[in-house]
């Protein structure tokens, strides 16, 4: 699914932008000023930013020269909405890099042919849509992806290429919602396979590298991958990583379904990163009181991966358990960290929780 | 090109057609500077050689009907989403009237607009011209703009 940023300060503007972009069927993200406007660019690299010309705190003028000034951001293609279209702004804006400008007030057809000269037609974008509960996974070694498929098997769709040449005939087929790519490989590295691959969609980027090259990973974050890996890696890291990049374009109700998984019969929620946790906890409710309708009376809440337990995590956590005994759910908390245990302990809410090593004894002991 | 009646209804009737999805049955043009039916008033100041102030005049029901009809629908706007509806609206009217008098920043920059609501309301503008009023009617009820050349 693409993603379009619109930056106003008028909250009235930017219902009027994401009701004028339903026929798009895209992710829309809000923000009332430039500032928090380019901390949700960094954080996601939407695929347009539709940007207000005057706004307090930091105005679309300022706005956009740091979106072109930021290496990480400076192809992202903006649009302007201004209520002014004076020669002299449209030459200004034109020079600071502009893709296109729509005048408030627009017609919905002005606005449509504008925004489709970035995303394509409305339902060219719609198609474009990827799949968000799948992973490809791009390493020449079977080992590596034999690992991987076993880390990632429980909670998404594993597809797997031997080279970046078979991963960009798999990904237009298929169009994961991630892509994890091994930097080192003969033929096509990680670099050229993820510039091929963003020419053919959108979606969250992992690169594969050298535990302790950090000249290669700040490469790769710089080049636009969402998160880098150093090999060997545990498990729970990569999946951790994947989630982490899947956050980034995948909407939180389908990101949730990636993080639940099944345990002969029995739903296991895997912990994703505290900051990819807070979001999907709205998300995660709503799914808690559809498996109860369902008919299932346990959850597997498996935290094995973490070593520890950041604030953010208790909180959710805390929540989670509480949501969980509120739709009738007997819950078991999957860890084997004595520190964790401890932590969860202190919490009211973990008080009915049962403790396993595994997800086996989780399932067994509920 | 000169500002003018047309101007401003020009201005508006396009604003409130094409954001808030009110067709203008009728428009009367005239000079008054009040209304007693005000309890929303939007401004804000078009700045430089050929500028002017501009206040849009309306009743509360009717700023609410136009916020509603913005937003497409919905729960009832709340207060604070009302002054940014028609605080945009006015920003919109603005920018058209210097659209269509093809002006560029030089000759025309707008101001940010303010908002106010209450009543009873009076609003005053310093300026010795007669405004240039044009008083529209939708299927909603009334609203007013009116511009003081400078």
């Amino acid at each position: 699914m693409k993603t379009v940023l619109t930056i106003d300060d008028s909250k009235v503007v930017r219902t009027m932008v994401g009701r004028a972009l339903q026929t798009f069927g895209v992710r829309v993200l809000e923000a009332q000023h430039g500032g928090e406007g380019l901390t949700l660019a960094r954080a996601d690299r939407p695929d347009l930013i539709l940007l207000d010309v005057t706004m307090p705190v930091m105005d679309g003028r300022q706005t956009l020269a740091e979106i072109r000034g930021d290496a990480s951001i400076h192809d992202v293609p903006v649009i302007m909405l201004t209520a002014e279209s004076g020669k002299d702004i449209v030459i200004e804006i034109a020079r600071l890099g502009v893709t296109g400008y729509i005048v408030k007030p627009f017609k919905q057809e002005t606005f449509e042919k504008e925004v489709a000269k970035v995303l394509g037609s409305p339902e060219a974008a719609a198609e474009g849509a990827v799949d968000p509960t799948a992973v490809l996974v791009v390493d020449d070694s079977e080992k590596v992806l034999d690992v991987a498929r076993a880390a990632l098997a429980h909670n998404m769709k594993v597809l797997t290429a031997l080279s970046g040449a078979e991963a960009l005939e798999t990904y237009r087929n298929s169009r994961p919602g991630v892509v994890v790519v091994d930097l080192a490989m003969p033929d096509m590295d990680g670099f050229a396979t993820l510039a091929e691959l963003r020419k053919l969609g959108r979606s969250g980027y992992v690169a594969l590298s050298v535990r302790g090259d950090d000249a290669a990973q700040e490469k790769a974050r710089k080049a636009g991958y969402h998160g880098v890996v150093g090999k060997p890696f545990r498990e729970g890291e990569l999946l951790d990583h994947v989630l982490t990049a899947a956050s980034s374009v995948v909407a939180p109700e389908d990101l949730v379904k990636c993080c639940l998984g099944d345990e002969d019969g029995c739903p296991v929620f895997a912990i994703p990163p505290a900051r990819v946790l807070s979001r999907l906890l709205p998300e995660f409710a709503k799914r808690l009181r559809s498996l109860a309708e369902d008919g299932n009376d346990r959850l597997i809440i498996d935290v094995a991966r973490l070593e520890e337990l950041s604030s953010d995590h208790v909180t959710s956590l805390a929540r989670m358990l509480a949501e969980a005994s509120g739709v009738g759910l007997r819950t078991a908390i999957c860890t084997t960290n004595a520190g964790v245990i401890a932590t969860l302990r202190e919490l009211a809410e973990a008080g009915e929780a049962r403790w396993a090593d595994t997800r086996g004894a989780a399932r067994a002991c509920l | 090109m000169e500002i003018t009646h047309t101007t401003v209804e020009q201005a508006t009737r396009e604003v409130l057609e094409t954001s808030a999805h009110a067709p203008v049955l009728q428009v009367r043009h005239t000079s008054r500077a009040d209304h007693d039916f005000a309890e929303l008033i939007a401004t804000l100041s078009l700045m430089g050689t050929r500028g002017g102030t501009l206040v849009v005049y309306c009743g509360w029901q009717q700023a609410v009907e136009l916020a509603n009809g913005m937003l497409g629908g919905g729960p009832e706007p709340d207060r604070e989403t009302v002054h940014d509806a028609v605080g945009e609206m006015v920003n919109q009217i603005g920018g058209s009237i210097k659209r269509n008098v093809g002006a560029s920043g030089s000759e025309i920059m707008l101001s940010p607009p303010v908002v106010i609501s209450g009543s009873p309301l009076r609003h005053c503008v310093r300026s010795s011209a007669e405004p240039l009023s044009v008083e529209l009617e939708t299927a909603t009820g009334a609203l007013w703009v009116g511009l003081w050349p400078s």
